[in-house]
């Protein structure tokens, strides 16, 4: 567990303009920063300007987004998972995003115990800890104990749920110039977005979903899920059983086997097929502050608030074309892409070739793993690739110049499931069979 | 006493929340249930606005003492000592919201002494309390001994409850969470403020190059 005792947050920006102010102290940083790093490369021209650079204004933006909490955390999270996206100063200090931020004062985490039980924790468990032992992206997790059982209560933050919506305005420009996206795009995928971070808000739901999928999936091998408790839990507070284990990182500084890593990728990748194939609902939070890996080689899976429910147009079309023989008809291509509004009618038949050539071959890489019986997570040159696409200047000219968005958001959380479980597995380097429930 | 005085309040408040007014009389509050101490109760409240004060200075003293029974109470910091003080009597305001919202805002013109000496009262039993948090604070270290300033520390905190008061009975936020923010927000101002900090550094320099 991150020890954040020595961050103690006094105050949380809840006001829209005290937010704003936020935003526009870190862009004042930036670009001073930016200033400093060019006078000291004029001077020295061995300085590393663009690394010192991204890893300043990296910090820089996480302490604003951490004093933010709530969404906007929720945000640098999600960036931080797609590497490929960020430049890899950024993607570290996010990744600290994802363990970390200030807590809340203890009178107010007895309040909301008052008002959801009527009595202070101590009075429903032995111990309760005074500090939080961990933050979670919307609220903070504190250890409690009754008789010889540990409890993890997360505890959520007050007006959180009133804070999303004016968040996420002012985290779009950010996201337009960070991550260099379309504003059209972000726009249509923004409300997607709200729609999942307020269900997140939602402990009901959260207790609700997470008794449903634990019990599920509760057959797949080298994986468990704690226990909920429904008496202590309530729109604000949700508990659990505490899981014993390691984050990945540290899971990973501690040099497991091949064997080790194996076993764990398999059960990821079970987990995962199991539920977008045979559920069609989706943990789709997979950033690694939400799995516990255990040294024999098994893994705990918590936090079951962003949960994605997959349609069955969007399911029937977005996998339609991982079979070879479809991806290879131009007639079921085009009409698939033109479904899933990756091309439209009135697009020019220039730039139709053009978008066509594009997502075909992003599928064809992307859908690779299921392709063969095995597949090594490790090898570099896969993940690359998939770099070098997103990279390449021309798609990227093409994507950014057209007018409409590309892509219907319900691809936005199953691709960020994938891309979450891809980027874990490639962590891990694990070589494991992609068997999918898909082709059964 | 204590049992009759708690029914007479409720009958005060539930005639103020009935009648949208104050009551004239005692006389007018003393229900069938209570005929039989009539006389005690006239006794004891000459004046009908003294149960008003009652009230008010009940709910300083409930929310008190709902945060000393907090079972971290003794191993709080002062500043967590008075979060946990306003939020409990946010909790006391939420429960008679009506009534407080009523008494704190229609005054009568004329009835201005009387709530002068309301305030005083109420001050008082507040200042009771929280000076001597703030003396433990002193004694701790937490909160800084400053020669005249700090007679008044107790004196700042009373205004911020009377903001506190007003901003919590205007909050239509859901389940009044607002009020939750502006308390640690308000407790942690004052709080930094009467930390030791930089003008205590900044004092002692300057006493330092005025007498060398």
């Amino acid at each position: 567990m991150s020890d954040i005792k020595n961050k103690v947050q006094k105050s949380i920006p809840s006001t829209k303009t005290q937010r704003v102010s936020k935003f526009v102290k870190v862009g004042a940083k930036v670009s001073s920063n930016y200033l400093k790093h060019y006078a000291k490369s004029v001077i020295d021209s061995s300085y590393d300007r663009k690394k010192a650079l991204d890893e300043e204004n990296a910090n820089d933006v996480y302490e604003a987004l951490s004093e933010l909490k709530g969404s906007a955390l929720k945000v640098a999270q999600m960036m931080s998972m797609d590497k490929n996206m960020l430049p890899q100063a950024y993607t570290d200090q996010f990744q600290m995003s994802q363990y970390s931020a200030p807590p809340l004062s203890l009178p107010l985490v007895n309040k909301t115990f008052q008002k959801a039980f009527g009595k202070a924790p101590l009075e429903i468990f032995d111990t309760f800890s005074k500090e939080a032992v961990n933050a979670a992206s919307i609220g903070q997790v504190h250890q409690a104990t009754l008789g010889d059982k540990t409890f993890a209560v997360k505890v959520q933050y007050p007006g959180v749920a009133e804070s999303v919506s004016s968040d996420l305005k002012m985290v779009k420009p950010i996201a337009v110039r960070m991550v260099g996206l379309n504003e059209r795009d972000v726009d249509h995928y923004m409300e997607e977005v709200e729609n999942m971070l307020l269900s997140e808000t939602d402990y009901d739901l959260e207790l609700k979903r997470s008794i449903s999928i634990s019990e599920a999936c509760k057959d797949i091998s080298n994986i468990h899920f704690p226990s909920y408790y429904p008496e202590y839990s309530s729109k604000k507070i949700l508990t659990m059983d505490w899981l014993e284990g390691e984050h990945l990182n540290e899971f990973i500084a501690t040099n497991p086997s091949q064997e080790i890593r194996n076993q764990i990728g398999q059960a990821l990748w079970d987990f995962y097929d199991f539920q977008i194939h045979k559920m069609k609902e989706v943990h789709a939070d997979p950033h690694p502050g939400n799995f516990l890996f255990k040294e024999n080689g098994t893994m705990g899976i918590i936090d079951f608030g962003c949960v994605k429910v997959i349609p069955d147009l969007f399911y029937d079309n977005y996998f339609d074309l991982m079979k070879i023989e479809n991806l290879e008809n131009k007639e079921k291509r085009t009409q698939v892409f033109s479904n899933m509004n990756f091309i439209y009618e009135n697009d020019s038949l220039e730039d139709r070739e053009k978008l066509d050539s594009l997502f075909t071959s992003m599928i064809t890489i992307l859908s690779r793993p299921f392709q063969h019986s095995t597949f090594d997570f490790s090898d570099d040159n896969y993940f690359n690739e998939i770099a070098a696409l997103a990279d390449n200047k021309e798609n990227q000219k093409l994507l950014r110049n057209s007018k409409k968005p590309r892509g219907l958001r319900d691809g936005l959380y199953v691709n960020r499931t994938y891309f979450g479980l891809y980027s874990i597995l490639h962590d891990l380097k694990a070589e494991i069979s992609t068997k999918s429930y898909f082709f059964d | 006493m204590s049992e009759i005085s708690k029914k007479i309040e409720l009958s005060y408040i539930n005639f103020i929340l009935s009648h949208n007014k104050r009551p004239n009389s005692v006389n007018s509050l003393i229900s069938n249930e209570l005929e039989d101490n009539k006389r005690e109760i006239l006794e004891e409240y000459k004046e009908v606005n003294k149960i008003e004060t009652q009230i008010w200075e009940g709910g300083i003293m409930t929310a008190f003492q709902h945060s000393a029974n907090d079972p971290n109470y003794a191993e709080y910091t002062v500043r967590e000592k008075l979060l946990s003080f306003f939020y409990n009597y946010a909790e006391v305001l939420k429960k008679e919201e009506k009534f407080y919202e009523y008494s704190a805002n229609i005054h009568p013109i004329f009835e201005l002494s009387i709530l002068n000496e309301r305030s005083s009262v109420l001050k008082n039993v507040f200042l009771n309390n929280v000076n001597g948090i703030i003396k433990s604070g002193m004694e701790t270290g937490e909160v800084a001994d400053r020669f005249f300033i700090s007679d008044y520390y107790g004196d700042i905190i009373w205004y911020q409850a009377l903001l506190i008061i007003r901003y919590c009975l205007s909050d239509e936020s859901n389940e009044k969470e607002n009020t939750d923010e502006i308390i640690e927000k308000s407790v942690n101002l004052i709080m930094d403020l009467f930390e030791p900090n930089f003008t205590d550094s900044a004092f002692l320099l300057a006493k330092f190059l005025f007498q060398k």
